[in-house]
């Protein structure tokens, strides 16, 4: 682990108050070593990874631009020391690659590092495979609009966007337009993004020799993240850069419940596997660059953020994910993930009121199990609908002056 | 040619029937020599992002509810896509529509307001922002008499929000309104905020109005951005603030009401002219 002396406290202590905040200039690129020393009494510098074989040294957190409609935050977070920003040409229409052409253009290129993900023109839904409509010229044409945008002449990687299977990352028209853009210099380094079957795609992508850098959702909530684990690994072995997206999952620990995630243990939590290079948390406002800035200089856990990533592992049996493939095996059209959402509410929250209006919700009154002498509903994870669905109708008998 | 000139009639001489239950709006009118096909999937906050991938983020913070899709096809198998975006209130659909719209655009006078390019229209009315696109090039020119037939079926308000008409009109630039529904400024105590972009002999700044749900509010988030920003407390009883925010610029702000109103980045000569047109829609 790479560690660079560039002084956050001095952001954290004077951004947010009005005065000056330390503005950096330095150079990025062929650094994988410190690069400058701001300020003197560093207690904690900033942690720094190079991003595969890249040339590219960035700081743990970078900045994925969520929204167009504030440059100020962007500018900040530049001044804070955040290298590496996260865009896409899709994202609210380009006004998200124009905004951040508009702030960056006031800074040295070499600076920061910009990341942009182009679509293909048409994509499967269901299998995610990329169509035959998904030209290279298209591709092409797609990143020049975006670069425009940008009002750059190139970027430092260019992702194909959203890649959710091994078709789409081995789809040749994808890899000669990602080539093509590089022996063209409008990008330093190609890569996909993936946030689904991201094992399959990234095996893919380390098969396919093109891609040098991916971007994938990985967090302390998804179902394989052992598998995510264990294949960011192989690609960071091979010398892919890997860059977390989804780190927070959503900010709910289920769907539908206002229980939040613990945003800077997620974040950590994603960050202590040294196989992740950086990350690009959305970042909305001055709090939460501030936390960010938090984590990007300190990757150890609190006891507090320790005991919410233990808690969610002991619930983690409890969480169905609302993929819904149990409805349509289920002989009765049960609303099972409703029934596992009251199940995770009375045993994992002890939360027996709300276990209950849910059972009320959907109108289940009794075990709705009882005439069915086999169970034909099958769970992914594995879970015994059946039983589990047993024990929680038993709650709708349950006065409510007993359900705290 | 014959052919083109089918589709047009079929496109203008259709008849709006419902393919929606009576207690949805008709989201998706069908069309005479057209099929129209509506997705079976229903997109909610939950998978909007199996749909639309990191962009999903914006709506969510606009309180996206719910995404229905349609697909229109000819015998010739070109197709066009009609997504219905759902969205907690007009305001939050006017929010998100503004955050993808651009001054550039051409717009038309359809549901609230919309606009086109190459092979897309996308208009606003009540909660629905509704985007109609094609890769079909001998159908760009059909998108229009579609996206009129789906505002006549969508029997709601078509106004934009009252709040726009306390901007004063003069050198307001054209369409560039914008409405965002959280962490104003970048404070998350900012909530949200009307605003738009000014130009006067050339000067570019902009005015917007915070319109928080409580008349208290106005005054606890001033305090709290004051506070931010070290204003003296011993000089807080003001009718009007200064500010040199920093990463923002010069900001003045004039709680008044249930608004608190903000001109960002003008000289002190156009924050004067300004303040006083603001002070006069009070009145």
């Amino acid at each position: 682990m790479a560690k660079n002396p560039v002084n956050r406290r001095l952001f954290l202590k004077t951004s947010l108050l009005g005065s000056a905040g330390a503005v950096l200039g330095s150079r990025i690129f062929a650094s994988p070593v410190p690069h400058q020393t701001l300020k003197k009494n560093d207690e904690h510098p900033v942690i720094t990874r190079r991003l595969g074989n890249t040339d590219i040294t960035l700081p743990v957190v970078s900045f994925g631009v969520m929204r167009a409609d504030n440059p100020n935050l962007a500018r900040a977070a530049m001044d804070a020391g955040i290298k590496h920003f996260d865009t896409a040409h899709v994202y609210q229409g380009g006004n998200n690659e124009k905004m951040l052409g508009e702030v960056l253009k006031d800074y040295p290129r070499d600076s920061f590092t910009i990341a942009t993900k182009v679509p293909p023109e048409e994509k499967d839904r269901e299998t995610g495979h990329f169509m035959p409509g998904s030209t290279k010229e298209a591709f092409l044409k797609k990143l020049d609009k975006s670069l425009e945008r940008l009002k750059m002449d190139y970027v430092d990687i260019l992702y194909v966007h959203s890649v959710s299977s091994r078709q789409a990352a081995l789809f040749k028209p994808m890899h000669e337009a990602v080539l093509e853009a590089k022996k063209q210099g409008k990008t330093r380094y190609v890569g996909i993004s993936t946030h689904k079957r991201e094992p399959e795609v990234i095996e893919a992508a380390i098969e396919s020799g093109v891609y040098e850098v991916i971007l994938t959702s990985y967090n302390f909530l998804q179902d394989h993240k052992d598998k995510m684990t264990k294949v960011i690994k192989k690609a960071a072995d091979k010398g892919i850069g890997i860059v977390a997206m989804k780190t927070m999952a959503g900010g709910r620990m289920e769907k539908k419940t206002d229980k939040k995630v613990n945003y800077k243990a997620a974040l950590k939590w994603a960050l202590l596997n040294e196989n992740v290079h950086t990350s690009i948390p959305g970042i909305i406002n001055f709090e939460q660059l501030e936390e960010n800035m938090s984590v990007m200089e300190d990757l150890r856990l609190t006891p507090e953020e320790e005991h919410f990533l233990y808690a969610a592992r002991n619930e983690e049996g409890l969480y169905c994910n609302g993929c819904e493939t149990c409805i349509s095996t289920c002989r009765k059209n049960i609303p099972i993930p409703e029934m596992m959402r009251a199940y995770m509410y009375a045993y994992g929250y002890r939360e027996m009121k709300k276990a209950k209006e849910t059972l009320a919700e959907y109108k289940v009154t009794e075990n709705p199990c009882t005439d069915c002498s086999f169970c034909t509903a099958h769970c992914k994870k594995g879970f015994n609908l059946s039983k589990k669905i047993g024990d929680i109708t038993r709650l709708s008998k349950m006065p409510d002056d007993f359900l705290v | 040619m014959k052919r083109i000139k089918k589709i047009f009639w079929v496109f203008t001489l259709l008849l709006p029937i419902s393919v929606f239950s009576s207690e949805t709006p008709t989201l998706f009118p069908e069309v005479e020599g057209w099929k129209v096909e509506v997705g079976d999937q229903v997109y909610t906050p939950e998978n909007l992002w199996d749909l639309i991938n990191g962009a999903a983020d914006a709506y969510l913070s606009y309180d996206f509810k719910d995404l229905h899709t349609a697909e229109y096809s000819n015998d010739k198998d070109q197709t066009v896509k009609v997504y219905a975006f759902r969205h907690s209130s007009p305001t939050n659909t006017f929010g998100i529509y503004t955050q993808e719209r651009n001054p550039d655009y051409e717009f038309l006078d359809i549901g609230a307001q919309g606009f086109k390019s190459p092979g897309a229209l996308y208009f606003i009315k009540g909660s629905y922002y509704i985007q109609i696109s094609t890769n079909d090039k001998p159908l760009y020119d059909k998108l229009e008499p579609l996206a009129r037939k789906i505002d006549e079926s969508l029997e709601m308000d078509a106004n934009l929000p009252e709040e726009l008409n306390l901007m004063p009109s003069e050198g307001r630039i054209e369409y560039s309104e914008k409405y965002i529904a959280n962490d104003f400024l970048g404070y998350s105590y900012l909530h949200s905020a009307f605003v738009a972009d000014y130009k006067q002999n050339g000067e570019e700044f902009q005015v917007f109005i915070m319109a928080p749900e409580e008349k208290e509010e106005v005054q606890t988030m001033l305090n709290q951005f004051l506070d931010t920003q070290e204003y003296p407390k011993d000089q807080r009883n003001k009718e009007v603030y200064r500010v040199d925010a920093k990463y923002i610029g010069s900001i003045l702000l004039y709680p008044s009401g249930k608004y608190l109103f903000g001109i960002k980045k003008a000289n002190k000569k156009l924050e004067e002219k300004y303040l006083k047109m603001l002070k006069a829609q009070m009145d």
